[in-house]
């Protein structure tokens, strides 16, 4: 566009002098209605309903869709987790078959004479050439020390029960070797050690927190949707009530800090100050509990078996977050290092591992918003579903420091554990808008368990609690 | 408010923002539309489609390349020849004449009129003479410019512009 004044006439220089851009003034004659103003926006907040609702189609088919593929793969891992069990106790119950023969035999054999049993093919040999003795490997022996046996190995069984029934059914049983010196040697059972763990109404549960995003103006509402994608830390811990008495409690926990939860959702404000949030995410979370308790040296338990060893047989309970675990130890002892009533102490870790997705629903406050820099305070309820839940067990026995026992379990909590909860949080958000659409925000929220992690058949009954405190960074998209 | 704060805060859908604006640069767009349309009803829809532009369009406006007025009155422009192209301007044929000078009296008349009197002036003229006049006398662009701009050649916007200038003189000698 050119602006050669030398090919205006004087009709066309009059004309500009009132009517070109920077010549117009505010007068009646072109004061433009209200009217069109109020049409403009209508038409503008049309056409971002029809957006948002093409985006929460979008987002709702992505969410369903998100929880549809999460289920399958569960199921496929719960149906692969059957498998592995049932072949498992398969091989468990030959081998303990073929111990049994072995036993047999043995007998039989002491009651050959001694002449026969020299023979070089005798049923024994046969025998162990046929059913080697198979070996698992979870356990170490310890170092040594005047109450263990050197040349010992046990067998441990572990019994997993509900608390309606009897724990009688028994689920894993297996022969460990203890090395010592580097050498492998297999003898006859020594050291019997039960495990009878018993999941009374035990579940876990998680806390997640919803987080929500507003972004906002100083000068006034700002309507939109703001899709957001969040990561970060959760910290948790528990807190048990009307446990059975302080001989069964835990005496501590731990918080893992590295745990990490990702998430997405979506924001919408229906006026300047509040908004309304929902959000779906994914969370991992650990919990570290500990059981010490001392145990006893007692003389009326000692057994001797047919080799003349003595044996120390005992009891013992762990109330964890999972529920009682019952527990049988048998150590061969030396009885010329310690006496009656002298103690040695159980060091009992439980590690629960939980894996959840939530469904939240929360509003926030922004009570304060300066520029790009906004601060808001909200609450929410939050929908979660387990998805796994694992607990690995390490227990172990010393004497005056020294290390007599140590030994690891893994343990499937069966169908008995709560997988659906709901949960109470309130949270704190510092927001900062990197650009017009784009912004981040820290949050930082604390979880409550609106019940018990435990199923309970009364208030008599032991309840477990998990509190969360999570710390996260979001990334927002505004519409 | 600074102009920059209500530009800014337009683009993130501030009502507020979005009233201000129109407070402030409502009467420059409505002449616009005004001027590119021969009644009231007509120029309301123009300058309605070019607020919707202009509201959408704002995170666009780049202030190193020119001010908001120049800016939003390129779309107003816009807007009002895209509505007019929809209903077909018809080109009225004419010679290729050089325009006659003004008399005494005709200058007189223009410098008596208001701006609002001179804007009916220029409603009055058929379609196709209108919006080359806008364009050249007020707008500024060129022969060539209105020609790629309308679709038609230099030699129409030419007989056009003389056309419409007949016109005026005749109307402002009657005025007279």
């Amino acid at each position: 566009m050119s602006m050669d004044n030398s090919k205006y006439d004087d009709l066309d220089k009059l004309f500009q002098s009132r009517l070109k851009d920077e010549n117009v003034v505010k007068e009646d004659w072109n004061k433009p209605p209200r009217a069109v103003f109020d049409g403009a926006l209508a038409s503008l907040s049309n056409d971002r309903n029809k957006k948002r609702k093409r985006f929460l189609i979008w987002f709702l088919g992505a969410i369903i869709g998100t929880g549809i593929l999460l289920i399958s793969l569960h199921t496929c891992q719960r149906l692969q987790n059957l498998e592995t069990t049932i072949s498992t106790l398969q091989t468990e119950q030959q081998e303990y078959n073929n111990q049994t023969n072995q036993a047999k035999l043995q007998n039989n054999i002491a009651a050959i004479p001694s002449d026969e049993q020299d023979k070089p093919s005798n049923n024994l040999e046969a025998s162990k050439m046929i059913d080697p003795p198979v070996i698992h490997s979870d356990s170490k022996g310890a170092a040594t020390h005047g109450l263990y046996n050197q040349t010992s190995s046990y067998l441990v069984k572990q019994e997993q029960t509900t608390n309606e029934k009897e724990p009688e059914q028994i689920i894993e049983q297996s022969t460990i070797e203890v090395q010592k010196d580097n050498v492998m040697i297999q003898s006859p059972m020594l050291v019997q050690r039960k495990y009878s763990i018993v999941y009374d109404h035990a579940i876990p549960k998680i806390h997640n927190v919803v987080t929500a995003s507003v972004k906002r103006s100083s000068d006034g509402f700002v309507p939109g949707i703001f899709l957001y994608a969040l990561a970060g830390m959760n910290a948790s811990t528990i807190r048990m009530t009307n446990t059975e008495g302080a001989d069964f409690s835990l005496t501590g926990y731990e918080r893992y800090y590295a745990d990490l939860f990702a998430g997405a959702g979506l924001a919408y404000e229906f006026n300047d100050k509040w908004a309304i949030d929902l959000q779906a995410t994914y969370n991992r979370m650990h919990v570290k509990s500990t059981f010490e308790d001392d145990i006893l040296y007692d003389e009326s338990k000692e057994i001797i078996d047919d080799q003349g060893n003595i044996h120390f047989d005992s009891d013992y309970d762990i109330f964890t977050v999972m529920g009682r675990q019952s527990g049988y130890l048998s150590l061969v002892v030396d009885k010329d290092q310690i006496d009656d009533q002298e103690k040695m102490t159980n060091l009992t870790t439980i590690d629960n591992s939980f894996r959840t997705v939530g469904l939240s629903l929360g509003s926030l406050y922004t009570p304060v918003s300066k520029e790009r820099f906004t601060f808001s305070i909200g609450a929410g309820v939050q929908y979660n579903y387990i998805i796994q839940l694992e607990e690995q067990m390490e227990t172990s026995i010393s004497y005056n420091s020294a290390l007599l026992f140590q030994e690891s379990l893994q343990v499937k909590p069966k169908e008995n554990t709560n997988r659906n909860f709901w949960s109470l949080y309130g949270n704190i958000r510092l927001g900062y808008e990197l650009s017009d659409h784009f912004g981040i925000k820290l949050d930082i929220a604390s979880a409550h368990s609106l019940s018990s992690i435990r199923k309970t058949s009364g208030p008599a009954d032991s309840k477990t609690y998990i509190n969360n405190l999570r710390t996260a960074l979001m990334f927002y998209y505004a519409f | 408010m600074s102009l920059d704060k209500i530009i800014r805060d337009t683009g993130k859908n501030n009502r507020k923002a979005q009233a201000q604006l129109y407070d402030e640069f409502g009467s420059l767009w409505y002449s616009i539309c005004l001027r590119y349309n021969n009644n009231d009803e007509d120029a309301q829809d123009a300058l309605q489609n070019a607020l919707i532009k202009i509201y959408t369009k704002i995170k666009q406006f780049d202030p190193e390349k020119g001010s908001f007025k120049s800016w939003s009155a390129r779309i107003v422009v816009n807007e009002n020849l895209m509505l007019l192209r929809k209903n077909k301007t018809n080109f009225v044929k004419a010679p290729d004449e050089l325009s006659h000078e003004l008399t005494d009296n005709s200058l007189l008349a223009t410098d008596i009129l208001s701006a609002g009197e001179l804007t009916r002036l220029i409603q009055s003229l058929p379609e196709g003479y209108r919006m080359v006049f806008n364009l050249y006398v007020i707008e500024g662009y060129s022969h060539e410019e209105i020609a790629e701009k309308l679709g038609i050649s230099q030699g129409t916007s030419k007989s056009q512009l003389y056309k419409a200038k007949q016109k005026l003189k005749q109307k402002l000698e009657v005025l007279i």
